[in-house]
């Protein structure tokens, strides 16, 4: 594939959930895209529309009561919200494949877990059972399970939860997709197996040369693994670019305050900072501060004026109101003399 | 697993010397005896002790049961006072019409219940769902003995397709089996539909979706194996009630079956029979029961790897 060719392309998502009293849209016009072998992070909060961009991709959201309202979501050039059932099946597990989030709930109690992986291998390879078989075991020895030939007749009830994220790695590997979305993979495993799933992600998506979605709430993660990253604030995205651009020049201040939400054992810091509220409670003023993100005055904003990504630097896009152009630069004059420090 | 079946077997012997001694308490506790009977209205006591000595019914109660339990040890449950015959043929007799019985209804409602509780189930809250849940009500709630008679008029008077009653050829089964199989198949929708309902909002659903494989294999092998467990259960049950006998399909399709081997029996008194099926009827329980327990392990890995460390 060429390195020019987009192998994912967004464009103008927006979903929305009924049966709701407010028509709040999910999804709000979210566009984005990603180049074969790249890693993207899409950050932000419970609610912020993350997870439900990354199913709407799969086509695995229920509809209803979800329903896309607008937008193209171009996978190697085709459009796959105008595929049908059908013709989704061979994208899924095969081109595309995802990772969830609980380990613990998303494999099937009453299968094996090589009957879990061969699956795919013969629905999709069209490969025999030996043939898939013999796979499954070399999967299960790429995402570093010890005695694969025996584990590949497991359940999963005979494992841990690290182990079962990585076997839940395996199948989804293992009919080389192009695309791996992960939403919060490692989101329910302790600390210590956090980092090691992430590494072997990490070491994975170079081995089989995998893009991948890393959905997530945690910066760290994002810093770990992606070259660039969206961040999402109730279904719309408030700032999008490449790592360091992200890290090194966060421009909104909500980027701003997951940022400073991030504990550095360096800094010695007493306490970490917060990101005020949770997004139901938008009614609650909160403090000012400089890292502090006020989702009330914020919100009341978002309701009343326009607003846009702007292109601030190459590649580097932020959310900003229509009237705050002059604002926003001083806000990078004040950026540049914190940095002066 | 060894270790566990042979615990349950123990377990048969005990509950089986329990049901025998209760059976044989209540059969002599209650009024009435077999000679009474024999002997109808004629008050001639010397008649009666005859009788009761033939029958062996004049030693002590203790020395009847010890009696009756030796003969158990080899199978034999005596012959019976008004039909002449071994206990134990009559009972095979009557497992042939039961058993047969039996199967055909757990299978038809297996069939049909599985497939409309599976479409229910994916068709939630639309037509086909409403009309599946209410004919599963109505199924529920209709005695036995009138859906029988609706049937017999239906397909036996009107359309003279099947028998009326009686067992001539097989025909003779398919009325009863319908009967019974329908309205064990509106319990068994009603159930699969739950189960269905709750597996399909399961994570490890929409892992196998995200996979790519078939609707059907979806459906099927991940999400019906997971619902499996609550409807086997209850069929089960139905298995051990019918085989224990049908009372009224029997009857009013005139089918000599261990429903009415039993029943006749107790009018009449007719001891040996009625231990006879007793310990039967006990040891279908008992054996249905370990089936099914046999069948959880083999449906569920987690319940047949704990039966292995007990």
């Amino acid at each position: 594939m060429g390195d020019s060719k987009k192998l994912l392309e967004v464009k103008d998502l927006s979903i929305y959930f009924q049966g709701k009293q407010a028509l709040d849209r999910a999804v709000d016009h979210v566009s984005f895209s990603l180049d074969a072998g790249q890693t993207l992070g899409i950050v932000g909060e419970s609610g912020s529309g993350k997870s439900v961009t990354a199913l709407s991709i799969m086509q695995l959201l229920p509809i209803p009561p979800a329903k896309i309202d607008s937008g193209e979501i171009l996978f190697e050039g085709e459009n796959l919200l105008k595929k049908n059932a059908r013709q989704m099946q061979d994208v899924r597990g095969h081109k595309i494949a995802m990772i969830f989030q609980e380990p613990m709930t998303a494999l099937n109690p009453l299968l094996t877990i090589g009957e879990q992986i061969m699956e795919s291998l013969m629905t999709h390879l069209k490969m025999s059972k030996d043939q898939a078989r013999e796979r499954a075991i070399e999967m299960l020895r790429k995402v570093e399970i010890k005695n694969p030939e025996e584990r590949v007749d497991s359940y999963p009830h005979q494992l841990s939860g690290g182990m079962r994220q990585r076997v839940m790695i395996a199948i989804a590997l293992s009919c080389d997709p192009s695309l791996l979305i992960c939403d919060e993979p490692t989101t329910a495993l302790d600390v210590t197996t956090q980092a090691q799933i992430l590494d072997l992600i990490n070491k994975l998506k170079e081995d089989f040369n995998t893009s991948v979605i890393m959905i997530t709430h945690d910066l760290g993660v994002v810093s770990k693994v992606s070259e660039n990253v969206l961040v999402m604030y109730k279904g719309r995205v408030v700032e999008y670019g490449s790592v360091e651009a992200i890290f090194e020049n966060p421009l909104h201040p909500y980027t701003r305050s997951l940022l400073a939400a991030i504990p550095d054992v360096s800094n010695r810091q007493a306490r970490i900072e917060l990101v005020h509220q949770a997004v139901k409670n938008d009614d609650l003023s909160l403090t000012t501060g400089d890292n502090i993100f006020d989702r009330a005055t914020y919100q009341a904003r978002i309701n009343a004026e326009e607003s846009a990504l702007v292109e601030q630097e190459p590649g580097h896009f932020v959310r900003i109101f229509k009237n705050e152009w002059s604002s926003q630069a001083q806000d990078q004059a004040m950026k540049a003399g914190e940095s002066d420090e | 697993m060894k270790k566990y079946i042979r615990s349950r077997l123990i377990q048969t012997l005990v509950v089986l010397i329990g049901v025998t001694l209760l059976t044989f308490i209540m059969v002599n506790v209650a009024p009435g005896d077999a000679a009474t009977v024999m002997t109808e209205k004629i008050t001639d006591q010397a008649a009666i002790d005859r009788i009761n000595a033939q029958l062996g019914l004049d030693k002590p109660y203790f020395v009847q049961y010890f009696l009756f339990l030796r003969n158990l040890v080899f199978f034999d449950f005596g012959t019976s006072y008004f039909k002449y015959k071994p206990v134990m043929q009559l009972i095979i007799e009557g497992f042939r019409v039961t058993g047969t019985l039996a199967v055909t209804i757990i299978l038809f409602a297996l069939v049909v219940g599985l497939a409309m509780g599976i479409m229910a189930a994916l068709n939630r809250g639309k037509f086909w769902d409403q009309l599946i849940m209410g004919l599963s009500t109505l199924g529920m709630a209709l005695p036995s003995f009138l859906l029988a008679i609706l049937l017999q008029y239906i397909f036996g008077l009107k359309m003279q397709l099947l028998p009326l009653s009686g067992l001539t050829s097989w025909q003779g089964y398919v009325l009863p089996s319908v009967t019974m199989g329908m309205i064990c198949a509106a319990e068994v929708a009603r159930l699969t539909r739950t189960s269905m309902l709750d597996v399909l909002g399961q994570d490890y659903m929409r892992t196998a979706t995200a996979k790519g494989i078939s609707r059907q294999r979806i459906i099927l092998v991940h999400g019906l194996k997971n619902a499996l467990i609550p409807i086997l259960t209850f069929l089960g049950n139905s298995f051990k009630a019918i085989l224990g006998g049908a009372v009224l399909v029997e009857t009013v399709f005139g089918l000599n079956g261990i429903g009415r081997l039993l029943v006749d029996a107790i009018m009449q008194r007719d001891t040996p029979i009625i231990q006879g099926v007793t310990v039967y009827i006990a040891m279908i329980f008992v054996l249905v029961n370990l089936g099914i327990d046999l069948f959880y392990g083999l449906i569920d890995p987690r319940i047949r790897l704990a039966k292995d460390n007990d």
